[in-house]
C-alpha cells in the first residue's frame, strides 16, 4: 500500500465510507498508513485503533510511563435504512446530526455488505410543489433514497434495513493555490490525517519525549456514544489533545460577533463548549508554542458544539484536555469546506507542543 | 458560620476557573486534615484519617462544589462592548443590570441590548459594558477567553437568614469546613474525604472523577435545593427554615434508601431539625458520585434556598447548621 501525504492523504481518507458504527474501511486504511511508523498499534474492544510512539530520554519513566493521548474520530455523519417500501424506496434516519435541508437531491452511497450501491435522496421537483411546500423544509420522514429499484423485492437485492449510507461527494480543491478543500467527512478525517502526519513526524525525527504518545482513532463520536471514552479508559492518559473539525460562521451575512473564527488563521483552540471546559495551562502552553514557532492558531469565539474531549476529560480520575479544531464551513453536509493551511498548522502545532512539552 | 460564608463568597470561582476559591479553601482545610491534593480536573480533596484500625475503616466522601455560574468573553465589539457566553444555567432576567467581576479584578455591568423585551433577554442579547471608549481600550483590560461572574456579596436579613451569591454552593463548602473542624476536635472512626468539586454547574463533572479517584464506600453531597415556600412556587414540601433537607430524589438520581433512612434516624435521635427533599428539576453531584467506578452508595443533604442562580439567593443559616450537626452525629455513629 502506498503511503499518502498532505492533501492526498485527506482526499483518500474523505473518500472512504465510514458512518458511525461502520468505520472498518477507514480503520483498515489508517492501519496501513501508520504501519512501520509507530512502535505498536492495537484495536481495542470498542473498535478504536490505538497506535503508540514510545517516549525516551531523561524525563521518561520506563517502568511506569505517563501517557499522552491524541484523539480524532474516524466516523462521519450518514444515514441508516429503516424501511423499504412497496415502490422500492429506502426510508432512512440520520446517523449523527444532519440538517434535512442539505439532504434533498444529494447522491448517496448505500453500503450493502461489501457492495456500494448508488442512490439519490429524492426531492419533489419545484414544478410539482404547492405554494406551501416551497416555503417549508421537507421533514426527514418524507425523504427517501431512490436506488433505481422497481419494487420492494428488487430493492431488497441491493439494500437491507440496517444498511448505512453516506454522502457521495468528490473531494475538490479550489481557490488561490488550491488552498481550500471541499468534500464530505472533513469532520473528522482531517483529524485522522493530522494524527497520521504527527505520528510519522515523531517517528521519522525522534526526540526525547517524557511520555508515550498514544494516537486514538476513535469510533461513534457523531452519535455521542464516543469510542474515545473507552480509548481513554484503556490508555489512562495524563494529558489529551482532541483534534476535530468544528463549525465556523465566517460567511457572507454573519455579524462579526457570531463568526466563531476565520479560515486561514490556524486551528481553533477551544476555551469551553457544551461538553467541556478546557485545561487553562494547556491552552496557554499551546499559545506560547504557536507564538514561538510562528504557527497560526486562534481562539474559538463560541461555546457551541461538543466533542470527544468531554468523555476523555471525565474518564478514570480525570484527564487534562485540550481541543484543537479545524475551522470548517458547511460542516455535516456533502460539501464541507476547510483551508488546507489550517490543517497543516494544527499538525505543526501539536508536533511542536509534544517536542517541547512543559506545563507551568 | 456567617463570617465563613462571607469569606467564601468574596472569592470568584467560575466553573473551569476555580483556582482562587480552591486556594482559599486549601488554606482553611489544610490545617484540619492529614493530606490535601488536587485531582487532574482541579477538585480539591482533603483526607482525614479515622481512628479505627486498618481494614475496619470505611471511606466516606463528603462533597460540595466550589464552582459558580458565570460568563466567558467570546468577542469584543468595535465600540468596546463585550459579548459573553454562559457558563452554567444562567437566568438572564435575574442577571441583567448587574455588576460583574472579571478574573483580573476588572469590573463591568451586564446589560441587555436596548429595547429587548424582558422575555427575549438571552445570551445573544446581552453584553458587558466595562466603560471602555472603544475596542482598543477594552482589549487592554480584557481579552477573549476571560471569565466573569456577578459580584459576590452577602446581606443579613431577619433572624439568621441571609441573601446574596454565590450561596450555591459556597454554603455546601462552608458546611464541609464546619464538619472538618468538628472531627478535628473529636475524630471519627472512618476515613473522611472532603471534596470541593469543580464544574458541577456545567454537568456534575468534577465530582465524577474525584469519586473515581477516591473510590469511596459512601458518598454524601451538600448543595442547595429549591423550595415550595415562595409566592408562585410549584408545590414542594421543602421550605427555608425547615431544617436540613434529606434528599430522597432529584432529576439525576434516587438516593440510597438505607443511607437516607439512617440519616433520618440520626436526625430524630439527636433532635436535629430536618425535612425531606424531592426535587423535580435539576441534579446534583450526588448522581455523579453514585455512578462512578463500580457504583457508590450515595445520598445528599440540602440547604433549602430561594431564588437560586440569582444575585439574591436566600437561605437560613440554621438549616446549614442542621446539616453540619446531622452529618457529624452520623459520622460519630
Amino acid at each position: 500500500m502506498k503511503p499518502y501525504f498532505g492533501k492526498e492523504l485527506v482526499r483518500a481518507l474523505c473518500g472512504l465510507f465510514g458512518p458511525s458504527g461502520c468505520e472498518e474501511a477507514v480503520r483498515d486504511f489508517i492501519a496501513e498508513q501508520i504501519e512501520g511508523y509507530c512502535d505498536s498499534y492495537r484495536i481495542d474492544r470498542a473498535g478504536n485503533l490505538i497506535a503508540t510512539i514510545k517516549g525516551r530520554g531523561p524525563d521518561y519513566n520506563e517502568d511506569n510511563p505517563d501517557k499522552f493521548l491524541i484523539a480524532a474520530h474516524m466516523d462521519e455523519v450518514g444515514m441508516m435504512i429503516t424501511r423499504i417500501d412497496d415502490h422500492g424506496y429506502l426510508h432512512f434516519d440520520t446517523v449523527g446530526g444532519i440538517d434535512p435541508r442539505v439532504l434533498c437531491g444529494r447522491q448517496v452511497t448505500v453500503m450493502h455488505g461489501d457492495t456500494a450501491v448508488a442512490g439519490v435522496i429524492a426531492s419533489k421537483a419545484i414544478h410539482l410543489q404547492s405554494k406551501e411546500e416551497r416555503t417549508k423544509v421537507t421533514p426527514l420522514k418524507k425523504l427517501y433514497i431512490d436506488i433505481g429499484a422497481t419494487d420492494k423485492a428488487d430493492a431488497e437485492q441491493y439494500a437491507a434495513v440496517g444498511d448505512c449510507a453516506t454522502f457521495h461527494s468528490d473531494f475538490v480543491t479550489f481557490g488561490k493555490d488550491d488552498r481550500f478543500m471541499k468534500g464530505k467527512a472533513l469532520d473528522d478525517r482531517c483529524g485522522c490525517a493530522a494524527l497520521i502526519e504527527i505520528l510519522r513526524e515523531l517517528y521519522r525525527r525522534p526526540t526525547d519525549l517524557p511520555f508515550d504518545v498514544c494516537f486514538a482513532f476513535t469510533r461513534c463520536e457523531e452519535v455521542g456514544i464516543s469510542g474515545a471514552s473507552v480509548a481513554a479508559f484503556g490508555v489512562a492518559p495524563k494529558y489529551a489533545v482532541v483534534i476535530d473539525a468544528s463549525a465556523v460562521n465566517d460567511v457572507a451575512d454573519a455579524a462579526p460577533a457570531t463568526r466563531v473564527a476565520t479560515q486561514g488563521k490556524g486551528g481553533m483552540i477551544s476555551l469551553a463548549d457544551r461538553g467541556t471546559i478546557y485545561d487553562t495551562a494547556m491552552i496557554r502552553f499551546a499559545q506560547a508554542v504557536a507564538e514561538k514557532h510562528g504557527i497560526a492558531c486562534q481562539i474559538k469565539q463560541a461555546t457551541t458544539g461538543a466533542n470527544d474531549a468531554a468523555h476523555v476529560q471525565r474518564s478514570l480520575a480525570g484527564v487534562r484536555v485540550m481541543a484543537l479544531s479545524l475551522p470548517t464551513r458547511y460542516i455535516h453536509s456533502a460539501s464541507c469546506v476547510a483551508a488546507y493551511e489550517d490543517h497543516e498548522a494544527i499538525c505543526r502545532l501539536v508536533v511542536a507542543m509534544l517536542k517541547s512539552w512543559k506545563l507551568s | 458560620m456567617l463570617n465563613l460564608i462571607k469569606n467564601l463568597t468574596a472569592v470568584r470561582g467560575i466553573s473551569g476557573r476555580e483556582k482562587a476559591i480552591s486556594d482559599k479553601l486549601l488554606s482553611i482545610v489544610a490545617p484540619l486534615c492529614d493530606r490535601v491534593w488536587t485531582d487532574p480536573m482541579g477538585s480539591l480533596i482533603a483526607e482525614k484519617k479515622g481512628t479505627a484500625p486498618d481494614g475496619a475503616r470505611r471511606k466516606i466522601m463528603l462533597c460540595a462544589h466550589m464552582d459558580e455560574i458565570g460568563f466567558l468573553v467570546t468577542y469584543i465589539e468595535d465600540n468596546g462592548f463585550i459579548r459573553v457566553a454562559p457558563i452554567g444555567g444562567i437566568n438572564y432576567v435575574a442577571a441583567a443590570y448587574s455588576k460583574v467581576t472579571f478574573g483580573n479584578g476588572m469590573k463591568g455591568i451586564l446589560v441587555p441590548e436596548v429595547g429587548t423585551a424582558p422575555a427575549d433577554i438571552k445570551a445573544e442579547k446581552v453584553y458587558v459594558d466595562i466603560g471602555a471608549k472603544d475596542r482598543r481600550e477594552a482589549e487592554r483590560k480584557i481579552s477573549i477567553g476571560e471569565f466573569c461572574a456577578l459580584e459576590g456579596s452577602i446581606t443579613r436579613l431577619c433572624g439568621r437568614r441571609i441573601a446574596g451569591r454565590p450561596l450555591d454552593d459556597r454554603i455546601g463548602c462552608a458546611i464541609l469546613v464546619k464538619i472538618a473542624e468538628a472531627i478535628k476536635e473529636t475524630p471519627v472512626r472512618d476515613d473522611v474525604y472532603f471534596v470541593f468539586s469543580v464544574q458541577e454547574e456545567v454537568g456534575l463533572r468534577g465530582a465524577r472523577t474525584a469519586a473515581f479517584g477516591i473510590n469511596p464506600d459512601l458518598g454524601l453531597a451538600f448543595d442547595v435545593t429549591l423550595t415550595g415556600d415562595c409566592i408562585g412556587s410549584k408545590p414542594m414540601a421543602c421550605s427555608v427554615g425547615g431544617g436540613a433537607a434529606i434528599k430522597l430524589k432529584d432529576n439525576s438520581l434516587i438516593c440510597d434508601r438505607e443511607l437516607t433512612e439512617e440519616l433520618a434516624a440520626v436526625a430524630k435521635a439527636n433532635d436535629i431539625r430536618h425535612q425531606f427533599e424531592i426535587l423535580v428539576a435539576g441534579g446534583t453531584d450526588t448522581a455523579a458520585i453514585q455512578m462512578s467506578g463500580a457504583g457508590v452508595r450515595a445520598a445528599a443533604l440540602s440547604v433549602p434556598t430561594r431564588y437560586v442562580h440569582s444575585g439574591v439567593e436566600m437561605l437560613d443559616l440554621a438549616d446549614a447548621d442542621a446539616c453540619v450537626a446531622l452529618t457529624v452525629a452520623w459520622l460519630r455513629g
